[in-house]
């Protein structure tokens, strides 16, 4: 450790320099008060300095009272050396900013002891200012408040994000909930505290406005800590407005999936059942028709008006078929120019939780040159969604470090294709055929209209859909769909 | 071109086949019809002649596939699919030669007018 000693006598300054180099430290000597300040003004400065108080130029108290004008986090630590043994002059010394106070002629094992007590101080203020500028210069917001819930400290990140000067807030009551009245302030904070006394802490997501309308999201923690005796609570905050967005984009995004599977799958049962209804009505009017024939030599006018009735109704009810068929066919009909990669990253971010669930590892290739597809990008979503559940759930007996799920995207022979490649259980080749047929799922809780979907879904976008077993295990499905040209910009 | 009175129909709904046959026969035709497309190639000759009315939509074989081996043996049929299905502007699309769709339910005047126009 390096120490300053000012002395202008020769001899005194000689002897404290040997002693010091002596007892292991680093001595820097200045034989006036002006050479002493200009030493102390360095930016490595001793942190401790043995000072005169009587010397040319500049005396000992003047240096001191130099130094506590400085409020540094860490000040030069001084003993003031002086023949003044008044008590008078030892309180001015000790006023004017010195740390200790020293008689000559002085006992060396004395000035030993308060080295080394001076050692200890500077490395504590060192340590003190090490943490709290840490502490400043974190992105987290953190402020200490009694509890009362008086703020007591604040860093920069907690003075910037609610726009106070630094040290502003402190003294005044701390706010969390920018909404509530001081009064019902007071009361939930007290709520807070009690809750951090019984559990250790307390954690939520506040929603605060600025001054000008906006908000945003912090994610608050209140434990408690004792600062010097005191129940104390730290408060640290961290703003989450960011990460809040994505969820809710991520939400809104599965509720989108979810209606649109919804209408999807109310559209394919439409179909299936106008496909069903359609056939009774066909021979309906083909019956009618016969029956008309028959009764037309006859005079029976009456008979022949009700079966035209009846072919009639038939034909009606065809139409209400089909009327409902197309209303559940264009109710998610909405065909925009989109980016595969684009597509298949919106649903690897639904699907995370999943795959952490499966422990599944997802190996993705995206496509070169960012390909686009004309589509609906919930529905195409909807088959990826399906496509790579399937994947997830055949893998559900594979050993941990084998479960992998391949997801690539290329493009070939004009169109963008996506292959789908699990390492499951694979598929019973007697099953290969019907799989994409209606209701014929080979799952025990499946109702075997999702690989059904996805073909009528591929199909309606000019697209097809193909399963393969891979080897030596599990199945790739591939679904290709016609490229189009991304639009230039002139 | 004389008279073709001979019909053929391939669907795997009963009332549909019931109901051709009461109509068409009432009419003159001789009508047979077939459950299956299996059942009807089991008993298909390369000298048939007249109409063949095929559902597509069938269990096994569909209807395109009955169409692609009949055509495969030169028939000499004149083939008309019929669909339960919306997708009538598809399949007809995929079927590379023309060929006659009808949508059901169609009318008994529609059906007159393929047998007619046929015949002229």
């Amino acid at each position: 450790m390096r120490i300053l000693i000012a002395e202008d006598e020769l001899i005194s300054r000689k002897m404290l320099q040997s002693m010091l180099t002596e007892w292991g430290y680093q001595v820097v000597v200045a034989a006036d008060g002006s050479e002493a300040w200009r030493v102390l003004q360095e930016p490595d400065a001793p942190r401790i300095a043995l000072l005169d108080w009587t010397m040319p130029e500049m005396d000992g108290v003047e240096i001191c009272r130099r130094l506590r004008e400085r409020q540094t986090p860490t000040p030069t630590f001084v003993i003031l050396i002086s023949a003044r043994t008044a008590t008078a002059d030892i309180v001015t010394g000790l006023e004017s900013g010195a740390h200790e106070y020293i008689t000559k002629p002085f006992d060396a094992a004395e000035l030993r002891a308060r080295l080394r007590v001076a050692q200890t101080v500077t490395e504590l203020q060192e340590s003190v200012a090490m943490h709290s500028q840490v502490l400043l210069a974190m992105k987290e917001q953190v402020a200490l408040i009694d509890e009362h819930g008086m703020v007591m400290f604040t860093n920069h990140a907690f003075d910037a994000m609610f726009g106070f000067a630094p040290g502003q807030q402190i003294g005044r009551p701390i706010v969390l909930f920018d909404e509530l009245s001081s009064a019902e302030h007071a009361k939930r904070l007290a709520e807070i505290i009690s809750k951090v006394e019984q559990s250790g802490v307390w954690s939520s997501e506040i929603c605060h406005s600025r001054a000008d309308g906006s908000s945003f999201w912090t994610e608050a923690q209140v434990s408690r800590v004792l600062v010097s005796g005191k129940v104390s609570y730290v408060v640290v905050q961290q703003d989450i407005t960011q990460r809040r967005l994505a969820e809710e984009q991520t939400a809104s995004l599965r509720e989108q999936l979810a209606h649109g599977s919804r209408l999807t799958t109310l559209g394919h049962m439409a179909a299936g059942l106008a496909h069903e209804i359609n056939q009774p009505l066909a021979a309906l009017r083909l019956y009618a028709t016969a029956v008309e024939d028959m009764v037309a030599t006859l005079d029976v006018p009456d008979l022949l008006d009700c079966v035209k009735r009846i072919d009639q109704q038939s034909l009606r009810a065809a139409e209400i078929m089909r009327r409902m068929r197309n209303f559940a066919n264009l109710g998610s009909n909405k065909r925009e120019e989109i980016e595969i990669n684009r597509l298949i990253q919106e649903v690897l971010a639904i699907l995370e939780h999943e795959f952490k669930r499966g422990r599944v590892r997802v190996d993705v290739r995206l496509a070169e040159g960012s390909p686009c597809i004309r589509c609906d990008a919930i529905q195409i979503q909807q088959v990826l969604v399906n496509l790579i559940r399937n994947a997830v759930e055949a893998m559900n007996e594979t050993e941990f470090d084998e479960r992998v799920l391949t997801i690539e995207a290329s493009v070939d022979n004009e169109r963008v294709s996506v292959r789908i490649s699990d390492a499951g259980c694979g598929i019973d080749p007697d099953k290969m055929d019907n799989l994409f047929k209606p209701f014929r799922s080979s799952k025990a809780s499946g109702m075997g209209i999702g690989l059904s979907i996805c073909r009528t879904i591929v199909e309606s976008h000019g697209g097809s859909i193909s399963v393969e077993p891979n080897a030596p295990r599990g199945t790739t499905f591939r679904f290709a769909i016609p490229l189009v040209e991304p639009a230039r910009t002139a | 071109m004389t008279a073709v009175t001979q019909v053929y129909v391939v669907d795997d709904e009963e009332a549909i086949r019931d109901a051709f046959t009461f109509l068409l026969r009432s009419r003159g035709y001789t009508v047979r019809t077939f459950a299956s497309a299996r059942e009807f190639l089991d008993a298909y000759r390369d000298d048939w002649q007249g109409w063949l009315f095929s559902d597509v939509q069938m269990p096994v074989m569909t209807g395109i596939e009955l169409v692609r081996e009949l055509r495969g043996r030169n028939t000499l049929l004149s083939i008309v699919l019929m669909t339960a299905h919306e997708n009538v502007a598809s399949l007809r699309e995929s079927l590379s030669e023309q060929l006659v769709v009808l949508e059901k339910p169609f009318s008994a005047g529609e059906l007159r007018g393929i047998l007619v126009g046929g015949e002229s």
